[in-house]
């Protein structure tokens, strides 16, 4: 019984989560649209970027297999390592795209769009902080799954510094 | 190689680099890469550049020897 609550609990939380991003990129598409359009250059750029965040994720995940024997002394369950993996790979993704200029849309009203990522960020951080001051977050010197929330907010602050510094750089280089 | 022929027909045009972008329809770093020689454009953007510019492909992209 436990384990169809638990099912049929996830696949709710999937769905509301799917209906927020589709609600979340018509809010920040300045047409309405759900789908971001990229000029020609960017959907090249972004294509060079999912090819580097696969092999930087394949070179991840062999790391982690080369340190399986390190796992008890590691200060993250075993699961939490390949999770942290997805996040690698969007932190690659995303930081290469802003780089080269081609992570915003054509589309996208960027003030909404990092209003969003804030508030998406704190949100995670505050929910990490909360399994901290409970104690839920690091259990026996490990970080259990709600490390999950604190890389999440962690990934979105480090993607806002890139396009920070992307910015302040980009003006430069147009001057 | 740097396309100056570009960057000079826009600033003929009191253009900056998002203005021309907005015209033809893509980022202003996708204007600032060809300007810079970055990025090769297709033949459709190429033409819009040019449209925009009021120019010819031969005046902005031909490279002389």
């Amino acid at each position: 019984m436990y384990n169809s609550y638990r099912t049929a609990g996830l696949a709710v939380g999937i769905a509301v989560g799917l209906i927020l991003v589709v609600i979340i990129l018509r809010f920040v598409n300045r047409n309405k649209k759900v789908a971001t359009e990229y000029d020609e250059r960017q959907k090249q750029i972004r294509g060079e970027g999912y090819k580097i965040a696969f092999y930087a994720v394949l070179i991840y995940e062999a790391v982690m297999c080369a340190l399986a024997p390190l796992y008890d002394i590691l200060p993250v369950e075993p699961y939490m390592l390949h999770a942290l993996a997805i996040f690698f790979g969007v932190i690659v993704q995303v930081c290469y795209c802003i780089w080269k200029g081609a992570y915003v849309g054509q589309n996208t009203n960027l003030p909404r769009f990092i209003v969003i990522m804030t508030i998406i960020s704190l949100f995670n951080l505050f929910i990490a902080f909360m399994a901290w001051r409970n104690g839920y977050l690091i259990i026996d010197g490990k970080m259990q799954a709600q490390g999950v929330n604190l890389v999440c907010g962690l990934m979105f602050a480090v993607i806002g510094l890139v396009g920070l510094i992307r910015k302040l750089t980009d003006r430069e280089e147009e001057a | 190689m740097k396309n100056l022929k570009l960057k000079a027909a826009r600033a003929g045009k009191d253009l900056s680099q998002q203005d021309l972008a907005d015209l033809v329809g893509v980022s202003r770093q996708t204007i600032s890469a060809i300007e810079k020689g970055d990025y090769n454009p297709t033949i459709n953007l190429c033409v819009k550049i040019c449209k925009a510019l009021g120019k010819t492909l031969d005046e902005l992209f031909w490279e002389e020897e």
